[in-house]
């Protein structure tokens, strides 16, 4: 079964990388990160100005990637479906396929810009793994959403619709939300539930794993004893980022379930 | 006339060392062996502690004397009570280690205390886990130098200061390392003091404590990991500058806290990782130029209760919030200031970008009213409203804008 | 043998299949028949695993279908629409299919048989004809040598040269021995193969058995009526 997985990953990495839409992602990112580096004039400047364009930009673009491709490789699907093949295998050789080659081209665009400026990153190294690990992650954790609701929906276009409502609701309606109950609650004790809901949203807990690095000092600011602890101890570090793993697992697990039923 | 004043000082200069006599001290001597010598002792005399362990406290010293020690000598109080206390003037302590002043709630026991006197110096101590442990108090033109203060403070209450000065005039202290007291440098009341060079970090509450002292400058220290970082209070005509002030991080800690300061500079020192790096709280005049202000949580909280402050070509970089404020007055002026985030374009190539910048954003203005808003810090959302309020403002303060934001990073600090 | 038990089936509120149960013989050619729309796809699609029953059960050579893929190891399958990956050109997706199979088989055999289509091999799958689709879907199943073979509507989009080579490759097969279960609304084509019949009407089974008992049943002389009696 994993020679099979293997080929199916295989042979999508090299689909994919004659797309031409994922060798403008990589140059955009390339540019952008390029940018940032050479503008900034100092690179935690970067690697933050970098973190928000990781946390727009992987998601918007892995979830756009991953429904397109999966409604163009519906034809594939089904090709592979007549064969001994289980449904389990097409769906992980489709979602690493694309998950190898949607976090290689992040990993690439956001590292070639950094590798001629070895020196500017020293102490800031962990900062950049993590933008890396974080970047790698919600890609995975995108494509697993996308093929999520394309396998729940026959139609393309209401597919990709459903797609992008769900990226704009996650990645900035939900912080909205989040504000809002922030205001209309403020007299309350919300340390807990605020944090129950950034580790609800794999874009927020993303975000704040990466301020628990950077923004530290300002987060240290803050004199309620629960963000205190969480903000200041490793537990808090350690768990965010398994819950960022478990972002990554458990859309997948869910949308190999449905790939399992649904008809062709 | 000056020049016979200088002939006289010298033959008197001669006379005096040819009259001081020097006692040597060993530790196999009896206990009171050095208080007796110093009773013993001529002014102006000198005694040298050999190396060894002497479990002595309360040691008076009530003329002029020079205290050397040789090799490894400690002086030990066991925890109990005061060693030396100095009453007299030209009193020089020096090369000894002196540990253990005893913990008290009523009595301030210190290592080394000097009362009422002049001319007195203390330096190239080694100070360990004492209760206070230099201690001026109503004296004048001391030196305290290159001492190694290391205090075991645990709690606020049961913990003295590392260098404390109380109703001085003149004093120079510099070249010190103080941590692990209570506040590492002390001033009140200090007049025309110097704070030179010194290293104070890991202090349970500040780096530095200053309060009531006027006309005094502190110039090239470090101030690291302290509780609540340094505060500077009630006081006029204090330079500050060339200090950096590092990692003072917590919900009530600054790299610089400023109340009630007037007429004061503040200038080309460095912040970094500070939760607040500079505090200004009803404080007038005061100029804040030339500073690095790097990756703090907030590079300044500037409370509209300060009236003609000056921020002029500091460096903001990468601080999670530039400025907070608390109302919508500001009466202070921004200008030439580079900011790491400002975005405009510099048309003319003067090197200053063509709009002004404004450094108060909306988000950190939410997070003054609700600090729990603060897990929003950078999400999509936060910038996109940050940005709208940037172009159209409405809740912000209006006036408070850089009007001339510089468009590089200015090199010439430091 | 494939044996199909109380084979359920709806798309939401419409029920497709109601209650199919049949069995296709093992070295015989079953056609299955029924107007449009009435299920045959479905049915077809249910036992090759791409549609996944409401209920029932499938067994093909006494393994269920539902919680296994070995069994299309033995089946090649002519769909109706053939779906390729749009931008590969033919020959790479006789490589393709070769290696997801770990390459048993041989590729050339694929290319001729039962269509020639080595002129097509350098062209891209979108550029085809519908009717190359067709034969390129037939090469595929063919490829294997299986001992099912299922094609669903297979003569359709072929021109009548081509459709008589698959026929005689369909006789040939049955001569082999192989199980053959086809899909056609060209009644000839049915006279002409059939063993045995199975007629679908609106999901519901109407008649399953030899072709020759179902003109007696109806008491009909030629196929044409005996269907149109069957549908009243
Ligand atoms: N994916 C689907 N979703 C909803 N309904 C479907 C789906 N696929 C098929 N149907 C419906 O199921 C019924 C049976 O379709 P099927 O394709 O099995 O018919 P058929 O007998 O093969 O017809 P034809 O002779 O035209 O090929 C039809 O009413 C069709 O509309
Ligand atoms: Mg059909």
């Amino acid at each position: 079964m994993f020679k099979l997985i293997n080929k199916i990953t295989f042979y999508g990495i090299k689909d994919l990388l004659r797309s031409r839409w994922i060798i403008v992602y990589f140059i955009v990112l390339c540019m952008i990160t390029e940018g940032m580096f050479r503008f900034s004039g100092h690179s935690l400047k970067a690697l933050s100005g970098m973190v928000s364009v990781t946390i727009f930009l992987v998601p918007l673009i892995s979830i756009i990637f991953a429904t397109i491709y999966y409604y163009n490789s519906r034809n594939f699907i089904e090709l592979m479906l007549t064969q001994p093949i289980s449904r389990k295998s097409v769906y992980i050789g489709l979602v690493s396929g694309l998950s190898f080659s949607l976090s290689l081209c992040f990993i690439f665009a956001i590292s070639i810009p950094v590798l001629w400026r070895f020196s500017m990153l020293s102490g800031y190294w962990n900062i950049l793994f993590l933008l890396i690990f974080i970047g790698v992650m919600l890609t995975l954790t995108f494509i697993c959403l996308a093929f999520w609701v394309s396998i729940s929906n026959e139609d393309k276009g209401r597919g990709l619709g459903i797609s992008l409502l769900l990226w704009l609701t996650m990645a900035v309606v939900y912080d909205g939300l989040v504000l809002m109950v922030v205001i209309l609650f403020q007299d309350y004790p919300l340390e807990k539930p605020m944090i129950v809901l950034m580790f609800s949203n794999p874009i927020d807990l993303a975000r704040v794993l990466i301020l628990l690095k950077i923004d530290v000092s300002a987060l240290l600011g803050y004199t309620g004893a629960v963000f205190k602890s969480f903000f200041s101890s490793n537990f808090a570090q350690i768990t965010s980022l398994l819950s960022l793993v478990a972002w990554v697992l458990f859309p997948f697990y869910f949308s190999m379930k449905k790939f399992k039923k649904i008809d062709f | 006339m000056r020049i016979l004043r200088y002939v006289l000082f010298f033959i008197l200069f001669i006379f005096l060392q040819s009259h001081s006599a020097t006692y040597e001290i060993k530790s196999t001597h009896s206990k009171s062996d050095l208080k007796s010598s110093i009773i013993n002792s001529k002014p102006h005399d000198t005694i040298i502690v050999h190396e060894g362990i002497y479990h002595e406290t309360n040691i008076e010293v009530m003329h002029p004397l020079t205290i050397r020690g040789q090799g490894k000598a400690v002086i030990d109080g066991q925890g109990k009570d005061q060693i030396f206390k100095i009453t007299s003037d030209s009193v020089t302590i020096e090369n000894l280690t002196i540990n253990g002043s005893g913990v008290s709630y009523i009595k301030d026991n210190a290592a080394i205390l000097v009362e009422e006197s002049k001319f007195c110096t203390v330096q190239n101590n080694i100070l360990n886990d004492n209760f206070f442990a230099i201690y001026l108090s109503k004296s004048s033109n001391c030196i305290v130098k290159g001492n190694e203060i290391t205090g075991n403070a645990i709690s606020e209450s049961s913990s003295g200061n590392g260098i404390h000065a109380w109703y001085c005039k003149n004093i120079e202290i510099y070249d010190n390392k103080v941590s692990n007291h209570r506040d590492g440098i002390y001033f009140e009341f200090v007049k025309n003091s110097q704070i030179k060079n010194n290293l104070s970090s890991g202090n349970l509450r500040y780096g530095l404590h200053f309060m009531f002292s006027d006309s005094c400058t502190y110039k090239m220290n470090t101030f690291k990991n302290n509780g609540a970082g340094v505060a500077v209070m009630y006081s006029k005509y204090v330079d500050m500058i060339e200090n950096r002030f590092i990692l003072n991080q917590g919900s009530s800690s600054y790299g610089l806290l400023l109340k009630e300061i007037s007429d004061s500079k503040i200038i080309n020192n460095s912040f970094k990782n500070n939760t607040v790096a500079i505090y200004i709280e009803a404080s007038n005049r005061i100029q804040v130029d030339g500073n690095d202000i790097v990756e703090n949580g907030w590079a300044m909280k500037v409370m509209s209760n300060s009236l003609d402050n000056f921020i002029t070509r500091n460096n903001f970089i990468s601080n999670s919030f530039q400025i907070s404020t608390n109302g919508r007055n500001n009466n202070s002026t921004f200008s030439e200031n580079y900011w790491s985030d400002y975005s405009g374009y510099d048309l003319d190539r003067d090197g200053y970008g063509d709009v002004p910048f404004r450094p108060v954003s909306l988000f950190a203005i939410e997070v003054e009213k609700r600090p729990q808003s603060i897990i929003l810090l950078h999400s999509i959302f936060v910038n996109i409203i940050s940005t709208v309020e940037k172009i159209i403002p409405t809740i912000t303060p209006e006036t408070l804008i850089d009007d001339k934001p510089a468009m590089d990073i200015i090199y010439d600090n430091n | 043998m494939i044996t199909i038990d109380k084979l359920q089936k709806s798309y939401g509120k419409l029920q497709v299949l109601d209650n199919v149960n049949t069995s296709i013989r093992t070295g015989k050619v079953t056609v299955l028949i029924g107007p449009n729309g009435s299920g045959k796809s479905t049915l077809i699609k249910c036992i090759l695993g791409l549609v996944k029953p409401s209920s029932g059960d499938i067994k093909v050579n006494d393994v269920s279908v539902s919680s296994n893929y070995n069994y299309r190891k033995d089946i090649g399958y002519v769909p109706q629409y053939g779906h390729f990956p749009e931008n590969l050109l033919v020959k790479d997706v006789f490589n393709l299919v070769l290696n997801l199979r770990n390459g048993t088989g041989h590729p050339s055999y694929g290319i001729d048989k039962p269509f020639d289509l080595t002129t097509e091999l350098k062209k891209k799958i979108y550029s085809l004809s519908g009717g190359t689709r067709q034969k390129l879907s037939a090469n595929l199943a063919f490829m294997f040598n299986p001992q099912i073979y299922i094609c669903d509507e297979p003569t359709a989009g072929l021109d009548p040269i081509a459709a008589r080579t698959f026929k005689q490759y369909i006789q040939q097969m049955r001569e082999e021995d192989k199980t053959i279960l086809l899909s056609s609304h060209v009644l000839s084509e049915v006279e002409h193969f059939a063993d045995d019949i199975i007629f679908i009407c609106e999901g519901r089974l109407k008649y399953n058995g030899p072709l020759t008992e179902l003109k007696i049943q109806t008491n009909e002389s030629t196929l044409e009526d005996s269907i149109a009696k069957l549908m009243e």
